[in-house]
Parts: structure tokens; C-alpha cells; sequence
């Protein structure tokens, strides 16, 4: 079997609920991953902003038959490639940091992901997100889900198997949590 | 510590925390109050919670993995293929626009030139976003600013070349020039023609908003960045988060319910959002309070607040010029549900334009509905009702050779084949996601192209029944689309099955041969055709005869063949299958007549044809009449009566009465049929033949353009109607100054009469007395000579000296020997 072949398997299993297809899942999507982070660093753009989402777009695209994937498969793929790309982002966030440190510029990941006019600093939120998951690891999962992978309220409730309602709320808690967090 | 967790009462931090933020701004510091009981502590926390959770809004919001701004770093100076890049004008959602100029010497063109936000390396994607380019690029109308390039950066950053408007927002334009109601009405008008072309070929503005209508110094409106939403989200690609796309609902302002909510996008949220700004237009503001409120709250506040009439939104000085029609049509246009909207841009338009001239408007307050709104909340399922909803469209137009009651036909016909499609969608995922992507215009192609695909690869070999029906279905719509390859093999899929399967007497294998000689005939494949109705007909007259055919199959088939046989100029057997079939309307079931009617109609113009100009007029004033004697003048079979009545009021010189039933007819098409319909294209002609001889040339060209443009999307150039529209857009042109672009159209109808009608025939003849009127215009009289001449003495011979069409003749070479 090809690679696309075996995730598109193991997605499938994933949805019929067999234990370990997660887990199986992970060490085939980090791969390509990081394999393709590396292609996109190598191939030099000057100002060294790492493209998350065609990052992340490319990988599906490579390992998973995405025709013939429903949209809760495609979720769990999302889910196993949140949990990749924020240690990617976090890793090249450090790593640029420690270049540009002279100049003392932030990370710029995406014009997106500003709030009150200044950047998110990945490498904060990386810390307060493991804060939060020693207290609320639920809503650890939901901001991993949402925030890395890019989940939407109800595929996020999808994969971790609670009510949207439930992602809703917990999401405005842990969303209102961080944002004391980091804005202290 | 403003972030410690108090772990003690951290839970009834969340819970009443969770509890309030649900309730609306205002009220939650007071419930938060109340459930907090006194312990001040407890409030304070909460309190504090709050401000928080209100201040991070947007924080989190927008997932990491999105892509890097282009337009962040300076490109100014730089070469986007043959432009470069002055200076930055603007920002939107999809990147920033600049002034760019053409720098390859050739010559000087002044640009704008967007650089979407998003860049591409893979070839398919560069290819997916060239093709779509196309598509935008082929778009050529006064009122939309032109796409006139595009292509992807050496750095991979896709970007685009428009025409660059100098103007300002339609909105601020209509203060700053203080402009009337009426003239406000105008100016819209131009707007709509724009945005309608665009939907006519298929293309979804999904922007509208009035910082994309600029109006120029010299009072034209222009439409700016057509389609390009789509074809920045889907050629990209970057769409993979499907139910994100509510965050990415370009302007919240404008957008439409369904927009908002993520849903399939029809020409139906264009229609929304022009009546939001339509809204503004009269009132100075727009009809709901978005400003300042989260995404959720505006979609709440769409979904449940019903906007006040603009009449009750502005002074008392204009309330009252609003109040009544004006207050209606903007209520319309708004509706939340797309299926009680205006059906096309047309339509809402047409109340414009009927509300300036006086006349009834269509737009009722509360609660009209279309026939079309009924089918929709029936099968309410996203987008596969958004597939339907075109499929119903698209089907509605095929009404080719006769039309009585075909639209009601091919209704049953697309809710048959709704079930299959809501199977198709429904037990596929990957497809239904795919076609979520695509949008509803290329929705409805992949849709049948998968249902080829599927039959083709043995899909519904179990269910021969259905797979014969959706390939007859697919079929009738392939060739409305002009696609006779693939119709033709899906239809002879279909027949193949009925004849093997049903005895040969069975109305289904009648109907089969039927819808094959119909595409026979709509291919131009007249001789083909007519052997194939030669060969069944009869066959069905036994069948009849037999009892095992009813009268409407029988007289359906004898409309159709007549029809055939008028195109191919043998109006006297035409007028006898015509014969027939009428006489069939005393075993008709109750409504019959109306087929009856439209019947007559049609026998009408076969006796035109034959110059019996007088009981041709005669008779479709009857059908009219029926129409108005059994109170049913609110369908579209009353609309053709109206058409037909109209054409020959016209031809008459009647122009005045001629004009108020084509209005009728138009104001009833508007409601109901298609804006591709051959019905209307019709009606459209007869306005420009008739604002022809009433010297409205710019009428004249806009309507015979449009009917021009109907004939051929519908059915190609081989259409018989295709080259009387041409001729008075042709004349018009010249007349207008115009005269080599007028001559070169003048020529294209009479070159495709000389090759596709024998020489005797009328219409031959009348596009040879048009082209000469062309040519004495010009100032050819050599040409002009032997065309004037021939065309009356042809005239003459088949339609009698004193038939309106011999008369018009006549006087065109009565007017050129006086010269």
C-alpha cells in the first residue's frame, strides 16, 4: 500500500472508532510534515515566513485521498496535523526568533494572528497553552484543535466526541483564559 | 494576580462565566450579578472575566495555519508581467490594489492591479486560477470594470490586471451629486444590466457592496472585482475549512443570509446584496444594525430581524415618495430566503423600471411567492437544492419546440431526478465537499459530469429505471448547454433503454423518440429530424387512436413537428399538424385550454408565415382573450399569448398597444421563467423590433442584444429567431452611428439565412430587405440595389402585396429610388 493508501486507511479506522489508528496516524503525518517545513525553508523566500496553511494544504494533499474522504475523516486529519504544526510553527517561531533577536522583531507568522495590533507570540502561547493543560486539558485539546488545525466548532466536537455546545463554551473559557495570559 | 486560578471557586467561575456570556452585552454584568448572590468577591472576578472575554473578540479567531500577507512587503516598483507597480490604492480582504502602468512601450495604460494574498507554486493550482481567469476576462459590459489580465509573480504571488475606475462609491456618488430618486433609479438600473450580463454568463459577483460600484465623473456605474471571491478562495484552493467560510463572508454589511451562514452561493445573494445597497441608495443607511457586532450577533440579527420598509428609515420629505412601491421592491430584494427574493436581477429591475414608468409593480408586500419557492422548501437541503435550483433553471429553458405547459413537465421531471441527486450527494461525502467548494456555477456541471461519470462506469446498472431517467435528464441539459456530444449520448442512452424495455406503443418509448428528434432539431439537424417525426408520428396516432397515448402527449408531439416543418418553411403542413392538435382539445384534461391557447398563438405565426397576416393577428388576439376571459393572466403561457400578440401589433404599425402587451408579457416573465428562456428572448426581440420603428434605438440594441445572446446560449446560431434579432440590433447600431459594427451584425443574420433557408422562403427575403436598408444607410447603393428589388418581389410572391412585411420592403426601395 501506498502512504496515501494507509492514511486514507487509517483515517477510516480512525471514524469507525479502532484504538490505536490515532496514534498510528501521527508518525505518517509529522513525516510529511516536517519533510515538507524543511522543503519550504530550503527554498528560500527572503523574508523567511513560514506558509502554515499550504503547509499543512500540501500534506493533505500528499497523504490522504481527499476525494474520497468524508468530512469527519477529514477532521481527524486536521486534528493529528493540528498537534504537528504547533510544534512546527513553535520550533521555527524560536528559531527565527533567536535570529532576528537583534533587532528585537517579533515573529511574523501571519498578518492574522494580531490582536490589539500586535503579534501573538507563538512562543508564549505554547507556554500558557501547557499551563492550561495541567488544569483544563479538554480545553487544551479544543485550542489545539481550533487554533493549529484549524477545526472548525463542529469538527472539533467531532473528533473529540462532545457537543458543539460543549466546544463553544469551553472555547470562550479557554480563549478568555489565554487572553488574560498573555496580555498580562 | 489577574490570571491566577483561584482554585477554589474556579468551577463556579466557569459556570456562571459560561452562563452569562450567552446572554446579550448589556444584560450580563446584571445576571452575572445576580447569580454571584452577594459574594462581591465572586462578582468582581467575573466582572473582570468579562471585560476580558469582550476585549479578546477576534483573539484566537483566525488559525495559524493562514497565509502570509504578499501585499505586506513592498512592492512598489516592482514588474507584475507587463505592469509595474506605481502605488498602493487600496486594501481589501484578498490583498492590496495598486496603480500599475503597462511598461512594455507599446503604449501607455494605467491600471489597477491586486496582488491576492496567497501565493501558489503548484502547476495545477496556476492552471485551476488561469482557467477561471478566463472565465472573468471574457466578461465585456459597459457597467463592469474589465479583467484584463492576470497571472502568477516568478515569487508565486498570484495577481490580477482591471481596468482602473476613477470614481467614487455609488453611495457617497448619489449625495455628492445630489441626485433625485428617479435619477438614483437610473443610475441603479445601469447597475443591475451589468451585474445581470455577468449572471447570464454564469458568473456570481458574491461582493457586492458599494465600494465595488464606482461611478465615474461622467455618471457610469461600474462593477468591480467580479467573481473574484471565488476565484481567489476556490482556484486557489485555500478553502479547506469549509465552515470557516462564514469568517471569510467578505463584508458582512451586504452579504446574504446564506452567505452568512456558510451556504452555496447563487445569483440569488447577489440579488441580496444589491438590495442592500439599493436600500442605502434611497434611504442613506442600510436596512439592519450590523455595526460593531460580532459575527454571531449579525447572523442572529439577519436571521431574525425583519428590516423596516425604507420609507419609515428617512426624512418625511422623501418617506413619501418611498412609501408604496419603491418600499416594496427594496423589501423584496432583501427577503432571507432566496427562493422569495427576486428571481433574477432582471426581475428586480424590471420593477424599477416598471415603477418609474408608472406601471404595476410584481414586488407585493408579505407574503407572495414564486412557483419556485415551493419546489425549494421542499427539498430544503443546502446544496443540493442550490444544484436543483439551477438544474430547475437550466431544465427550465429547454422548453423548445412547443412550450405549452413545459415548464410544469420538466418541473416533475427535475423532482424525479432530485431524488437521485440527493442520493448521489448524500451517500458520497467527498462529493458533496467537493461541490461545496466548487460554487454553485461549475456546481451544476460537475454534478452532471458526475452523473455521466457514474453511468458511464456502470454505477446504476442495478437501477436501469433511474439511470435511464438521469441520463434523459442530463441529457436535456447537456443540450440546452449546446453540449450535442455528450446530450446525444446520454439521450441515446435513454431511448435505448425505452425501446428495449417498453413495447413500442409505450408513451415512454414515444417520449424518447420525441426528445431525440427535439435535439435533432435543436442541433439544426432539420432533415434528420423531420425523418425521425415521419416515423413516429403516425405511430402515435395509432397509439392515440388505441387509447394508450393521451391527447396532451399526441398534441405535444404534433406542436413539435409543426414547429420543425415552419422552420423548414413549409408553413401549410405546419398549419394543418397545428390543426390537429388543437382539435384534440375537447378530449383535454380541465387546463387543456391553456395548451390550446398557446397553441393558437403559435398557429398564428404560421399563418403569418403564410401571409395571412390578418387572421394571424386575429388569431392570437383570440388566444390573448381566452387567457383574459378565464382570469389566468398571471402565467407564462399568458406571457407568449402577449409575445406573439405584441410582434404582430408591431409589424401592424399598432406600436403604442404593441408596446403595453410586450411590457405585460415582460413584467410576467420576469416572475417566472428563466432569464435564459426562449420565451423571453422572444418577448425581448419584439421590444426591440418595436423600439426599432419607434426610433428607441438604444432600447433597440439593448433588447436585441439580450434576446441575440438568449438565442444563442440557448440554442446556438442555427435558431431560427437568432438572425431577426441580430437584424434590428444591426440596423439599430447604424442608425445610432454605429455603422460598420451595424453592417458586419446586418451581415451575419442575412449570411445565415442564405445558407440555411432556400431562397423563396420569407425570411430569406426579409433579411435581404434588411441588409439592403443597411447598405442604403451606409451609403452602398450599388449592394443595396438588387436587395431592396428582390427581397419585395420575393415578398410579394409568398406573402402578398399588401402584408405588412411586403409593405415595410417596399417602402425601404420606395425610399432608396426617391434618394
Amino acid at each position: 500500500m501506498s502512504r496515501r493508501e494507509d492514511v486514507t486507511a487509517l483515517l477510516s479506522e480512525i471514524s469507525n472508532g479502532e484504538n490505536g489508528a490515532p496514534e498510528r496516524l501521527l508518525p505518517l503525518v509529522y513525516e510529511e510534515l516536517r519533510r515538507l517545513a524543511a522543503g519550504y525553508m530550503s527554498n528560500e523566500r527572503p523574508d523567511h515566513t513560514l506558509q502554515a496553511t499550504a503547509l499543512v494544504h500540501d500534506a493533505y494533499v500528499r497523504l490522504v485521498d481527499w476525494e474520497n474522504v468524508s468530512w469527519q475523516n477529514r477532521a481527524h486529519f486536521f486534528a493529528v496535523a493540528a498537534r504537528v504544526m504547533r510544534n512546527i510553527l513553535v520550533d521555527h517561531a524560536v528559531k527565527r526568533k533567536a535570529e532576528k533577536r537583534d533587532f528585537g522583531q517579533r515573529v511574523e507568522l501571519t498578518e492574522n494572528i494580531s490582536f490589539r495590533e500586535r503579534e501573538i507570540d507563538l512562543i508564549e502561547l505554547d507556554q500558557a497553552l501547557e499551563s492550561l493543560a495541567k488544569i483544563e486539558p479538554r480545553q487544551h485539546g479544543i485550542v489545539e484543535l481550533r487554533f493549529f488545525g484549524g477545526l472548525s466548532i463542529d469538527e472539533t466536537a467531532h473528533v473529540l466526541s462532545i457537543s458543539p455546545a460543549t466546544v463553544k463554551r469551553e472555547w470562550a473559557i479557554a480563549k478568555t483564559w489565554l487572553y488574560r495570559r498573555l496580555s498580562k | 494576580m489577574k490570571d491566577a486560578i483561584h482554585i477554589d471557586n474556579w468551577e463556579r467561575i466557569k459556570e456562571i462565566f459560561a452562563t452569562v456570556i450567552d446572554e446579550p452585552l448589556e444584560l450580563r454584568r446584571a445576571k452575572a450579578a445576580e447569580l454571584c448572590d452577594g459574594d462581591e468577591r465572586l462578582r468582581s472576578e467575573i466582572d473582570s472575566w468579562l471585560d476580558s472575554y469582550e476585549e479578546a473578540d477576534q483573539f484566537l479567531e483566525s488559525p495559524a495555519a493562514r497565509p502570509p500577507d504578499v501585499s505586506a512587503r513592498r512592492v512598489e516598483g516592482r514588474t507584475f508581467g507587463h505592469y509595474t507597480i506605481e502605488r498602493e490604492i487600496g486594501r481589501g480582504g484578498m490583498g492590496a490594489v495598486y496603480i500599475a502602468n503597462r511598461s512594455d512601450g507599446e503604449f501607455e495604460q494605467k491600471v489597477a492591479l491586486k496582488i491576492v494574498r496567497q501565493s501558489i507554486a503548484e502547476d495545477h493550482v496556476i492552471e485551476r486560477f488561469r482557467r477561471e481567469r478566463q472565465i472573468l476576462a471574457s466578461l465585456n459590459h459597459p457597467n463592469i470594470a474589465k479583467l484584463l489580465d492576470g497571472g502568477v509573480s516568478e515569487k508565486g504571488e498570484p495577481y490580477l490586471v482591471m481596468e482602473y475606475v476613477d470614481g467614487h462609491p455609488i453611495s457617497e456618488y448619489v449625495v455628492s451629486a445630489d441626485l433625485s430618486i428617479d435619477d438614483r433609479l437610473r443610475l441603479f438600473l445601469k447597475v443591475c444590466a451589468g451585474l445581470s450580463y455577468a449572471h447570464h454568463n454564469l458568473v456570481v459577483h458574491r461582493d457586492i457592496k458599494p465600494d465595488n460600484i464606482l461611478v465615474t465623473a461622467d455618471g457610469e456605474p461600474k462593477l468591480l472585482d467580479f467573481g473574484l471571491a471565488k476565484l481567489v478562495d476556490e482556484s486557489l484552493g485555500i478553502d479547506l475549512n469549509q465552515t470557516q467560510t462564514a469568517y471569510r463572508a467578505l463584508t458582512p454589511a451586504y452579504a446574504s443570509p446564506e452567505q452568512m451562514r456558510g451556504e452555496q452561493i447563487t445569483t440569488a445573494s447577489d440579488v441580496y446584496s444589491l438590495g442592500i445597497v439599493f436600500y442605502e441608495l434611497l434611504t442613506g443607511a442600510r436596512p439592519l444594525e450590523l455595526q460593531g457586532k460580532g459575527l454571531d450577533e449579525i447572523v442572529r440579527v439577519i436571521e431574525t430581524v425583519d428590516p423596516v420598509p425604507p420609507s419609515e428609515k428617512c426624512g418625511s420629505e422623501l418617506s413619501a415618495e418611498l412609501r408604496g412601491d419603491l418600499d416594496n421592491i427594496a423589501l423584496m430584494a432583501v427577503r432571507r430566503e432566496p427562493e422569495r427574493r427576486y428571481r433574477t436581477i432582471e426581475a428586480f429591475a424590471s420593477d424599477i423600471d416598471l415603477h418609474l414608468n408608472d406601471l404595476p409593480i410584481s414586488a407585493r408586500p408579505s407574503t407572495f411567492r414564486y412557483a419556485a419557492g415551493k419546489f425549494m422548501s421542499r427539498h430544503r437541503i443546502g446544496v443540493v437544492v442550490a444544484a436543483l435550483f439551477l438544474l430547475l433553471t437550466v431544465v427550465g429553458v429547454i422548453a423548445t419546440i412547443s412550450q405549452a405547459d413545459r415548464a410544469r413537465r420538466e418541473k416533475e421531471r427535475a423532482e424525479s431526478i432530485s431524488t437521485f441527486l440527493v442520493g448521489v450527494l448524500r451517500y458520497s461525502d467527498p462529493k458533496l465537499n467537493a461541490l461545496r467548494k466548487s460554487g454553485n456555477d461549475t456546481t451544476i456541471n460537475e454534478a452532471l459530469d458526475e452523473g455521466v461519470r457514474r453511468i458511464e462506469a456502470g454505477g446504476f446498472d442495478d437501477q436501469p429505471e433511474a439511470k435511464a431517467e438521469l441520463a434523459q435528464t442530463i441529457g436535456t441539459i447537456y443540450a440546452s448547454q449546446g453540449k450535442y456530444i455528450e446530450a446525444r449520448r446520454m439521450i441515446e442512452l435513454y431511448v435505448r433503454y425505452v425501446r428495449e424495455n417498453y413495447p413500442e406503443n409505450d408513451p415512454r418509448t414515444v417520449a424518447g423518440m420525441n426528445l431525440w428528434a427535439g435535439l435533432l432539431f435543436d442541433k439544426g439537424d432539420l432533415a434528420e429530424a423531420e425523418v425521425l417525426f415521419r416515423q413516429y408520428i403516425p405511430l402515435l396516432r395509432e397509439q392515440y387512436r388505441s387509447g394508450s397515448v393521451g391527447p396532451e402527449v399526441m398534441s405535444e408531439s404534433l406542436n413539435n413537428f409543426a414547429y420543425l416543418r415552419r422552420t423548414q418553411g413549409d408553413s401549410r403542413e405546419a398549419e394543418m399538424l397545428f390543426r390537429e392538435s388543437l382539435a384534440l382539445m375537447p378530449q383535454m384534461s380541465a387546463d387543456g385550454w391553456k395548451r390550446v391557447a398557446t397553441t393558437r398563438s403559435t398557429l398564428a405565426s404560421v399563418l403569418a408565415d403564410q401571409g395571412r397576416f390578418a387572421e394571424a393577428l386575429a388569431t392570437s388576439r383570440e388566444a390573448v382573450e381566452e387567457f383574459r376571459d378565464r382570469g389566468d393572466t398571471d402565467s407564462p403561457n399568458f406571457g407568449f399569448a402577449l409575445t406573439v400578440l405584441g410582434g404582430f401589433q408591431t409589424e401592424k404599425g399598432d406600436y403604442v398597444p404593441a408596446d403595453a402587451s410586450l411590457r405585460e408579457a415582460g413584467h410576467i416573465f420576469a416572475k417566472y421563467v428563466s432569464p435564459t428562456s426562449l420565451w423571453l428572448a422572444d418577448n425581448l426581440r419584439n421590444r426591440a423590433i418595436n423600439a426599432y420603428f419607434q426610433g428607441r434605438y438604444p432600447d433597440a440594441i439593448q433588447n436585441a442584444g439580450e434576446a441575440r445572446r438568449i438565442y444563442e446560449v440557448s440554442f446556438g446560431k442555427h435558431y431560427d429567431q437568432y438572425p431577426t434579432a441580430l437584424i434590428y440590433k444591426g440596423l439599430s447600431l447604424v442608425k445610432t452611428g454605429r455603422g460598420e459594427e451595424g453592417e458586419a451584425v446586418v451581415r451575419e443574420a442575412y449570411e445565415i439565412r442564405l445558407r440555411s433557408l432556400p431562397r423563396e422562403h420569407f425570411w430569406f427575403a426579409i433579411a435581404e430587405s434588411a441588409l439592403g436598408e443597411c447598405l442604403m444607410l451606409r451609403n452602398k447603393a450599388d449592394e443595396a440595389a438588387p436587395l431592396l428589388r428582390e427581397s419585395v418581389a420575393s415578398l410579394e410572391r409568398s406573402q402578398g402585396a399588401d402584408n405588412p412585411r411586403t409593405v415595410l420592403a417596399r417602402s425601404r426601395l420606395n425610399q432608396f429610388l426617391n434618394k
